[in-house]
């Protein structure tokens, strides 16, 4: 998979964000994304794991600039974002997309879906306005949705057809890459795989690569062939999502696993246990930042932040343990 | 398609029809906002249809009939030159509401572009305006057209700048604080992502979705600059008369208080209803655009 040429590339990103001052507590600063490095091949998707507020959707963001990166770059197809003048950004945009979690935030109330599609349409001259109507039934074809939906406001919508729209509006600039940010948390497991067979067929058909966020290593392994585990704004192991999740190498992707449902009752849970909570990002611990919660943790853990050791068939993982 | 769509909810009306219909369950189930509306549209149409309910000219003196109270030929009595009180509050109702009016329209419109460009952009953009606002704040709005009118001079084009400025701080407040909620909203971040640009996005994203609270606050101060209208107008600085304002009769009519009270009171009667109507449209308005007031009461 490392063969093929990346589509994206994130090099060292980091952003902290300013904490207001509170009265009697010192200014805080949280590390939300902490040298963040990865890529992501043409027609490949990868799962960007991690617990609630280890910073994946600010990762995700921070690669669109949603949100602009303090510093390290992003590449995508050869173009550095980060540097990229606001009006080539908004060019670029159209091949970079986003789906949310929230299928009720994600449509403003106050458009009807063909306004929606047709200003993207419009913003970006994708065809002549007189194909509007065809194009816009096209794409809510496209995501399972009748023609009539066009004339309906996003209220008269159940979730599922909501993160619809949300993907039908993403797929109107005909986006390379869609950042999917836990685009089926919010939704009923049925709902959940209709969704999943969904983008797994657009893929197909338009050759979409996605970077997938998920705290649910279930909709990983299901949907993405690589992963990268996100702790406390680092990435500490990244590889095939068989190999990432058969045989887990950092003791917090160990734990991660043995945190998840597993599919057979009767296979024995050999990994360590979940212990300890997720500690304030505010104040992460110092060198590896997993240490307090690692049962293999060792005196170095504490001191030094570990580097990460490529370990071959395409997997990395950042612990001292393989140092 | 790997799955049958859900089924389609039967479709509700257009966002404005939703929106009247609300207001008008609220305006009958609403007493006192159905006696605002009564009230002020009653002062509406005194104000256009003037020379129709008063069929003397507002400026006509009478000098063998001053002071009259009021009687069959005066409904509500003459002032101190004799001319009619009734025909000069419903001409002077022209100049308080094209004077409320169009400065509240003008602060509206300029406010609530500030609000949202300040409350979107963020940073040094939001500082400049904020800081600009929290000072003109820091001046009662009365003082603040005091100053403007005494510097430019009275005129009904002057006093509108003066009632605008002093109102515009409340309506970029209002627009500023659900600016930055929305913001942070997914389909805001949606609309970056798909490279629309910040004028775009103010202008059809976010206003539409928080213009019902600008109308709200815009009902309110309606009510204040049409006061702010008659202070001036009381302490001399508003339009120069003989022109009839209900301030400049309350001044006249404060003069001659030992010899009829009827001078001052039928002015300050007439600000009073219309102040009052405003607000209760206000607080009408209020309850049917916030829906936890709404839970409450059902």
């Amino acid at each position: 998979m490392t063969t093929a040429q990346p589509l994206l590339q994130v090099f060292g990103v980091s952003k902290t964000f300013d904490v207001p001052r509170r009265i009697g507590a010192p200014p805080g600063k949280v590390h939300a994304l902490d040298d963040v490095t990865l890529d992501i091949a043409i027609g490949e998707t990868l799962g960007l794991v991690g617990e609630s507020g280890c910073g994946k959707s600010t990762a995700g963001r921070a690669f669109l600039r949603l949100i602009e990166p303090d510093t390290g770059e992003v590449w995508f197809d050869g173009e550095n974002l980060t540097t990229a003048i606001p009006s080539r950004m908004r060019t670029l945009r159209k091949r970079l997309q986003i789906i949310f979690q929230d299928p009720y935030s994600s449509l403003n109330p106050r458009q009807k879906v063909a306004d929606m599609l047709a200003e993207v349409l419009s913003v970006h001259k994708v065809c002549p306005r007189a194909e509007f109507p065809r194009r816009i039934a096209q794409l809510l074809d496209e995501v399972g949705l009748p023609a009539s939906a066009a004339d309906r406001f996003p209220h008269e919508f159940s979730g599922g057809q909501r993160q619809r729209l949300g993907i039908a509006r993403a797929l109107s600039v005909g986006p390379d890459l869609i950042v999917a940010d836990e685009a089926v948390s919010a939704l009923d497991v049925s709902i959940q795989a209709q969704i999943l067979d969904l983008l797994r067929r657009l893929k197909a058909e338009r050759n979409l690569s996605y970077l997938f966020i998920t705290h649910d290593l279930g909709v990983v392994r299901y949907f993405c062939q690589r992963a990268a585990v996100m702790y406390l704004g680092r990435i500490v192991e990244t590889g095939p999502v068989k190999d990432l999740l058969d045989e887990p190498l950092h003791p917090y992707t160990r734990m991660l696993r043995a945190a998840s449902p597993v599919p057979n009752p009767v296979e024995a849970r050999k990994t360590v246990q979940v212990t300890g909570e997720v500690p304030s990002p505010l104040n992460p611990p110092t060198g590896c930042h997993f240490h307090p919660r690692c049962p293999l943790a060792k005196d170095i853990c504490k001191q030094a932040r570990p580097t990460v050791t490529e370990m071959g068939g395409g997997r990395a993982v950042a612990c001292h343990l393989y140092g | 398609m790997s799955a049958a769509p859900e089924t389609l909810a039967i479709r509700p009306p257009a966002v404005w029809l939703r929106f009247a219909r609300a207001l008008w369950r609220t305006a009958t189930a609403n007493a006192a906002m159905m006696t605002g509306i009564a009230l002020f549209l009653a002062v509406v149409i005194v104000a256009i249809g003037a020379p129709v309910f008063a069929e003397v000219d507002p400026l006509d003196q009478d000098l063998l009939a001053r002071l009259v109270p009021p009687s069959p030929g005066h409904w509500l009595g003459t002032d101190a030159f004799g001319r009619d009180i009734w025909a000069r509050i419903a001409y002077g109702a022209r100049i308080s509401l094209v004077i409320g009016l169009v400065a509240v329209g003008i602060a509206m419109v300029i406010g609530s572009a500030l609000g949202i460009l300040s409350g979107y952009m963020g940073g040094w953009v939001d500082q400049a305006i904020s800081q600009a606002t929290n000072i003109l704040l820091a001046f009662p709005s009365l003082i603040l057209g005091l100053m403007v009118v005494a510097f430019l001079g009275p005129s009904v084009p002057n006093l509108i700048a003066a009632i605008s400025l002093a109102t515009i701080p409340q309506f970029i407040r209002v627009s500023r604080a659900p600016t930055i909620a929305l913001r942070e909203r997914d389909f805001i971040q949606a609309c970056r992502a798909l490279g629309f640009s910040p004028l775009r996005i103010m202008v059809r994203h976010i206003l539409p979705n928080i213009w019902p609270e600008i109308l709200v606050m815009g009902s309110l101060w309606l009510a204040t600059a049409i006061r702010v209208e008659a202070s001036l107008a009381f302490i001399g600085l508003g339009v120069k008369p003989p022109t009839p304002t209900w301030g400049g009769m309350i001044r006249e009519g404060f003069e001659q208080i030992l010899n009829s009270v009827y001078l001052a009171l039928f002015p300050s009667l007439a600000i009073l209803v219309v102040v009052l109507a405003l607000n209760m449209i206000g607080d009408g308005l209020r309850d049917a655009l916030d829906p936890r007031l709404k839970e409450s009461k059902r």
